[in-house]
């Protein structure tokens, strides 16, 4: 028998130094997918693969990519906002309504983004004050900005004329690049920095990776929290302003399927919903694979009566496949994490 | 322990504050248009609201239990068009279509509890999903366009579901029948049946209750089943009665009957669920929208109203769970 | 009765990612004995418990109930064995009602719906037994930890299980409600019940066992009858050996005394607390022991901002009072560093990306930018200095429970709080890294900081403060400094008040 003096080896630590393995970068998924479906619909039908389809893609990939990169931070902070499809399209009514009235387009579409940046920061205000999850509070903010939709439009489709400069958001530069994809670009990659070089990017990770840690750590969490939905609210409102430029009107029912996409897209893109990290360029490359699925659907023919089923299933999809690799990861560290909606 | 008086308990519980609201409300809008109360006017709201209702009493064990399920206003437009479907293609007869209906709504119950079970993916998320499939089906069979719906007037089914009579003034519809019948089921089973305590322990602690041999998985797939099925069996019934199938009918319902449960009173985070509050929910919101409609203000207006009492309830049940736990 | 013992353990072994929680641990029950399983937080005692309730499978080993080897994979597979199971954290149902938690799913039926008469019957009895006199309707939220815990208790008994398992009962429990439970575990003895007891306070299991199994870092140390125990090996048991705590420090001149940076309590109330002052220097240790529901969980949530106090004054040394809340506290560089590292800790991010928390997060002064360049270099520099094993780029959650508070510790150095309130710290820690932490302490005294230290191991406290402050129920029994420092003394405090002799002599009476 053992006496009790004598120490066994130590039993209760690691007893390996862990092997130096190099993560895979969290948008490899993304951009192995888009690969794949870009060949795969180029050998499907080769005029497929002509530059000014291929960036015809981008663009139209820019209005919901817009939200999936808004929406990376509420997930990174272990939120989700609901309200977004519907904050879109209220930003879009009242600055087209802005523009019927006479206002300067560009003095209109600020007036959208702000009023979308407004109700986003309503939003976090209601989650600090109501102490209500994010998921709760936009829930009603969804209906209550919808409604507002309703009441403000009448219902009605507005056609706002005299755009102007906000026109050329509907064409392209360089001849074939559109603007609305130029846009998507160069705000994915500041919004990337910001998530991951900036001291705000930083706080949301931690916010949403614990924040009990991060509040015992001195973090404000709720200000953070709110921030994120300040800046979801304001790429709403820019997404629903450069829809007017592009579209030339805003109807009802314009955004219904925004906010699973983009939730989607995120989660394609590596920004996982139990928060903590996220990846903004790997949502815009997300968004390029949901696009590009649903413009090939057009192309090859299917009806565009699938349109809804497909969005359905490409979500249902992504949470399983994203979900999939989850469990593959938490097997080989052996270690568990809380989920916000579970 | 002191024993409190009857009033007392009455107060304490989470179903009071639910009723009066309800009491309010009517009172304020029977005051600026007494047509309000009319028998017309009851006959025609209760008409539509129990079939809202049959899903909101599925939904409220559903969400007890810790899940939602946002795919039921999609399932309600599509279960009677498949119905039709099959039966204007001649390839079934009405009552085998509704049946046919109705395994499909099982099915997908089946598919929505087995993502979140196993995959273990959040319902809220995989049920948008299905929403959108389901409505995309839907679409698809009908091309988009109403279907025909021969009047059901010599069909057993149609007179069961959803046969009408007159008991004084009042139009009653069978499904009001139906709903009770319903109500008062899943309310025994809910408080009353070790089925209704899994519910509740499945929501309160999981962990604990796999513990304690609970088979929490079984029980969440079970309930996303019976939501499926009530939601399909509404939307039928909701068919036969204005003899129309649309494949577009039922968008947005899933959000007004989460709101009926949740303004019922039923916890939002699962653990604790009230069937007599989600009937009361449902009758303050149904009240809502007819009454506003009924005194003028835009009918357009009727989210906002319901945003607002959405979040208002949240937040006076968080208070006071906060109030609970720092009394401990 | 047959001789052959009810439940035996031959090379179990468990292991939790990189962490090993039990290796080579072999355990034999008698039939219709009460057997303690005694060792510090961290043995493995928790492991074994929720091993043999179906919750955890063993990695390696054989297990044996009745002579024969047994699988138990599941709650069910235990519950058909005959094995009840109380663990140390009970699945509670707070919302539901007393009831509904004592039956949950095995709730008798009538006609097929649950029948409360039989419910109420049933479980009157057996509560009336334990002494705890409560409504069974009421919610469970409703009621003391105390009296919670004994409610796990009943729901165990009402399996009527051949083994029960009960994983440090009494932890809630007051000197009388402990009493009653002896009592009542004693009666069940006699019916023939077998009982496996862990525990980490050694005199709570004297009392009752027949038999003893010590077990350190995840094997048995130690396996022997009650009355077979030597004086000097019941010595040993209790205490954690000297030699793990660092050197106590130079005195630090008087001279300066006064001019030492200080936390001073004054009469401080609140929820139940009552009445609470003292003071603290920078530079030293201050112990704070006490039971549950002494107050100081009460006492360290109002100093970090998470509690309003009913009445009373706090100083801190940077001249200001309470915090408003946690954010405000830890700005204020007061940290709290608990033995639960979920606040701690983020367990999916680098290791740089910790300890980069409280430096670069949470201040707002310096640039607004995060270079994880720079936090790498500094993880480096942290990891080498504390002797953590792994490389900065490493989740931190794959950390042994050592490394992850010793990154939790790190964060905190790197800015120099000015109160650190410590909660017991150092539980569930392996042997090797708790000694590594005791000396980090000592670090952070001597570098400025004022050091609140709670454990509820007694020995943590004498062995590593300069002096232990005693609470019983929300008051300030004693203080003891120096070689006053006696274990045995500081165990009667706490638990009774008073530090006289009656309560000793009450206590020997019981235990005989």
């Amino acid at each position: 028998m053992t006496g009790i003096d004598t120490a066994p080896p130590l039993a209760g630590s690691a007893n390996h130094p862990p092997r130096r393995r190099r993560r895979l970068p969290a948008e490899t998924g993304a951009v192995i997918a888009l690969a794949v479906l870009v060949a795969l619909l180029g050998w499907l039908s080769p005029s497929f693969l002509k530059p000014a389809s291929l960036l015809s893609v981008l663009g139209q990939a820019a209005l919901p990519g817009l939200l999936a990169i808004g929406i990376v931070f509420v997930l990174a902070s272990r939120q989700i906002d609901i309200s977004a499809g519907a904050v879109f399209h209220l930003a879009a009514t009242i600055a087209a309504l802005l523009m019927v009235a006479g206002t300067n387009p560009w003095l209109a579409a600020l007036a959208g983004v702000a009023a979308g940046a407004g109700l986003g920061l309503i939003n976090g205000l209601l989650v600090i004050a109501l102490r209500l999850p994010a998921l709760l509070v936009t829930l009603g903010t969804w209906w209550m900005i919808q409604g507002l939709s309703l009441v403000v439009g009448n219902g009605q489709t507005i056609a706002p004329p005299g755009l102007d400069g906000l026109a050329a958001l509907s064409g392209n530069m360089f001849a074939i690049v559109p603007v609305t994809g130029i846009i998507l670009v160069v705000l994915a990659m500041a919004m990337h920095v910001v998530l991951h070089r900036t001291r705000f990017g930083y706080r949301v990770q931690a916010v949403g990776s614990n924040p009990q840690a991060a509040a015992h750590a001195g973090i404000p969490t709720g200000n953070i929290r709110a921030l994120t939905l300040v800046l979801m609210g304001a790429m709403a409102g820019l997404a629903g302003v450069i829809h007017i430029g592009v579209q030339g009107a805003v109807a009802p029912g314009d955004s219904g399927t925004f906010a699973p996409l983009a939730i989607a897209a995120a989660i394609i893109g590596g920004t996982p919903l139990s928060g903590g990290s996220g990846s903004v360029i790997g949502a815009a490359i997300g968004m390029l694979v949901l696009q590009t699925i649903l413009s090939a659907m057009t192309l090859l023919g299917v009806d565009a009566i699938w349109a809804a089923f497909a969005t359905g299933a490409l979500i249902v999809l992504a949470l399983a496949v994203d979900r999939l690799i989850r469990l593959w990861r938490e097997r080989r560290t052996g270690y568990h994490r809380d989920d916000p909606l579970a | 322990m002191e024993n409190h008086s009857l009033i007392q308990r009455l107060i304490a519980r989470p179903e009071f504050g639910p009723f009066v609201l309800l009491v309010v409300e009517i009172a304020v809008f029977w005051s600026i248009n007494p047509d309000f109360l009319s028998p017309q006017n009851i006959s025609n709201t209760l008409a539509f609201t129990v079939e809202l209702g049959l899903i909101a009493l599925a939904m409220t064990l559903l969400m007890t239990s810790g899940e939602f399920d946002l795919s039921v206003g999609s399932l309600f437009g599509f279960s009677p068009v498949l119905m039709w479907t099959l039966f204007n293609a001649g390839v079934t007869s009405l009552e085998m279509g509704f049946v046919v209906a109705l395994v499909v709504a099982a099915l997908i119950g089946l598919v929505n509890g087995w993502f979140v079970t196993q995959l273990k993916i959040p319902s809220f998320l995989v049920t948008l999903g299905m929403l959108l499939v389901v409505r995309g089906s839907a679409l698809f069979i009908t091309d988009g366009f109403p279907q025909r719906t021969w009047s059901a007037e010599g069909s057993w089914l149609a007179e069961a579901l959803v046969g009408d009579f007159f008991i004084g003034p009042f139009r009653i519809y069978m499904s009001l029948f139906w709903f009770i019948a319903a109500a008062i089921a899943l309310g025994y089973v809910l408080t009353q049946s070790r089925t209704g305590n899994w519910i509740q322990a499945a929501g309160g602690n999981p962990n604990a209750a796999r513990a304690r041999g609970v088979n929490v998985n079984r029980v969440k797939v079970g309930l996303f089943v019976l939501s499926s099925v009530m939601a399909s069996l509404a939307g039928v019934i909701s068919s036969l009665r204005t003899s129309a199938a649309n494949p577009n009918s039922g968008t947005g319902y899933e959000l007004e009957v989460i709101a009926m449960v949740v303004i019922g009173g039923t916890a939002l985070t699962g653990g604790r669920g009230t069937i007599i509050g989600t009937v009361l929910g449902i009758l303050i919101l149904r009240v809502m929208r007819n009454g506003i409609v009924l005194i003028g203000v835009p009918g357009l207006a009727y989210n906002i109203f319901i945003g607002a009492i959405i979040l208002g309830m949240m937040a006076l049940h968080s208070w006071l769970e906060r109030r609970h736990q720092a009394g401990t | 009765m047959s001789d052959s013992p009810i439940l035996s353990l031959r090379n179990t072994a468990k292991r939790f990612g990189g962490t090993v929680a039990l290796e080579d641990l072999n355990l034999v029950i008698e039939r219709g004995s009460i057997h303690a399983v005694v060792g510090e937080s961290g043995a493995g005692k928790s492991t074994l418990a929720r091993m043999l309730a179906g919750i955890v499978r063993p990695d390696g080993g054989i297990i044996e109930f009745d002579g024969k080897p047994v699988t138990i994979d599941s709650p069910q597979a235990a519950r058909k064995l005959g094995v009840g199971v109380v663990l140390q954290h009970p699945g509670l149902f707070m919302e539901r009602p007393v009831l509904a938690n004592l039956f949950i799913n095995r709730e008798p039926l009538h006609n097929g719906l649950v029948s409360r008469h039989e419910m109420e019957a049933r479980s009157r009895d057996l509560l009336r037994q334990l002494g705890i006199a409560i409504d069974v309707h009421a919610p469970l939220h409703d009621l003391a930890p105390g009296e919670r815990q004994l409610v796990m208790i009943a729901r165990a008994l009402l399996g009527n299980p051949r083994l029960l398992i009960l994983d440090d009962p009494n932890s809630a429990l007051d000197q009388r409600q402990v009493e009653r439970l002896v009592a009542v575990l004693r009666g069940l003895r006699a019916r023939g019940m077998s009982m496996l007891y862990a525990s980490n306070r050694l005199e709570d299991t004297l009392a009752i066992a027949d038999q003893l199994t010590v077990i350190r870092n995840g094997r048995d140390v130690l396996s022997k009858a009650r009355q077979d125990l030597t004086a000097s090996e019941e010595a040993m048991i209790g205490q954690l050996r000297q030699s793990l705590f660092p050197l106590p420090l130079r005195a630090l001149p008087t001279l300066g005394g006064a001019l030492r940076p200080q936390i001073s309590v004054t009469g401080l109330g609140g929820g139940t607390l009552s009445g609470v002052s003292f003071t603290a220097r920078t530079g030293e240790i201050v112990g704070l022991a006490g039971r549950a529901g002494s107050g100081i969980r009460e006492l360290f949530a109002t100093l970090f901002g998470q509690r309003r106090p009913r009445e009373g004054k706090v100083r801190f040394p940077d001249g200001d009072g309470v915090p408003r809340n946690r954010t405000e506290a830890a700005r204020r560089n007061i940290c709290m560093i608990s033995g639960e590292r979920g606040h701690g800790l983020m367990p999916d991010k680098s290791i740089a990306f910790n300890l980069a928390n409280v430096v670069v997060g949470a201040r707002d002064w310096g640039s607004r930018w995060y270079s994880p360049g720079l936090a790498v270099d500094r993880a480096a520099r942290q990891i080498e200095a504390l002797r953590i094993r792994s490389t900065p780029q490493m989740p931190a959650g794959s950390l042994s429970a050592g490394g992850q508070q010793k990154v939790i510790i790190a964060k905190w150095l790197e800015i120099g709080p000015q109160v650190v309130l410590l909660d017991e710290p150092a539980r569930g820690i392996d042997i090797g890294s708790k000694q590594e932490i005791y000396a980090l302490i000592r670090q952070m005294a001597a570098s400025g900081c004022v050091v609140l230290l709670h454990s509820n191991e007694l020995s943590e406290l004498t062995g590593l403060c300069d002096r232990i402050l005693a609470f019983h129920q929300g008051r300030l029994a004693g203080e003891i400094a120096g070689e006053d420092m006696d274990i045995g003394m500081l165990a009667t405090l706490i638990a009774s008040g008073q530090p006289t002799d009656e309560g000793l002599r009450g206590k020997r009476e019981s235990a005989a």
